[in-house]
């Protein structure tokens, strides 16, 4: 998963882990700290067969998500 | 990605995968029996190992890592499980490493002694969803060992800018069934 600012700065990648590290194992939801409040766009990148395939949610509010998480599954 | 000239005694366990320079290239911390590596990637599927200067390339028995951004300052820390001490007698000897600005680490694991327990697994999950990602280790050599979860109490002026997001296959596993 890539975060960038409404500009298209990017703002970091983070991995989904599925399992990983050493006596652990992990579907951990993503976490991106953020110094801002300001809306972001999200892009996740799903494995496939033929390649990734890219999706994007924009204008992203984060304050709209305190307490929650945004989920965004793969379209089919 | 090959560090010559190790001796057979120092492996390398479990690796940890995150962008700590938040270039957008995913970059590998590979806490090692000996000195740690961070490969930055280089954007072009080649990596260079900046543990050294970065500061997280100490000299320890490490098995684990994981990266979280603890302090929401939108840069992944890096916690390293590792220990020290003959068999049957090991003990913790973890480091928490406070990312600073994406280019270099500062070991704080002496400000927060009570998460030095743990010496193989590590995970960071945000198990109240309250914004702050929290801390989960595993104690494996101690006489009872252990599996512990440290509550991130981050002030709560910085819960706002916060926010997680799950990523789901279309059968992927939920929160609720995980």
């Amino acid at each position: 998963m890539r975060l960038y600012d409404a500009s298209g700065k990017i703002l970091g990648a983070r991995q989904v882990l599925t399992g990983g590290g050493y006596n652990a194992q992990s579907a951990t939801p993503v976490h991106f700290g953020l110094a801002s409040l300001a809306p972001v766009t999200v892009e996740v990148r799903f494995m496939a067969q033929g390649g990734a395939k890219v999706q994007t949610r924009r204008s992203v509010r984060p304050r709209d998500y305190a307490g929650k998480s945004l989920i965004i599954k793969e379209d089919r | 990605m090959e560090t010559k000239g190790r001796a057979r005694d120092e492996g390398g366990v479990g690796c940890a995968v995150s962008d700590f320079n938040n270039d957008g290239h995913l970059d590998i911390c590979v806490p090692n029996y000996g000195h740690n590596a961070l490969w930055r990637s280089n954007g072009d599927g080649t990596f260079t190992n900046v543990a050294a200067e970065a500061g997280v390339g100490i000299d320890n028995h490490a098995v684990g890592a994981s990266w979280g951004d603890f302090d929401n300052d939108g840069f992944a820390d890096l916690s390293v499980m590792s220990y020290e001490g003959p068999p049957n007698d090991q003990q913790p000897k973890n480091s928490l490493f406070h990312n600073i600005g994406g280019k270099t680490f500062v070991n704080v694991i002496d400000q927060v002694p009570l998460v030095n327990a743990g010496d193989h697994g590590v995970e960071w999950v945000d198990y109240n969803a309250d914004g702050a990602i929290d801390l989960t280790l595993t104690d494996g050599y101690s006489p009872v060992g252990g599996h512990f979860v440290f509550r991130n109490d981050l002030p709560p002026l910085s819960l706002p800018a916060v926010s997680a997001f799950w990523c789901l296959m279309p059968k992927g596993i939920s929160p609720a069934q995980a």
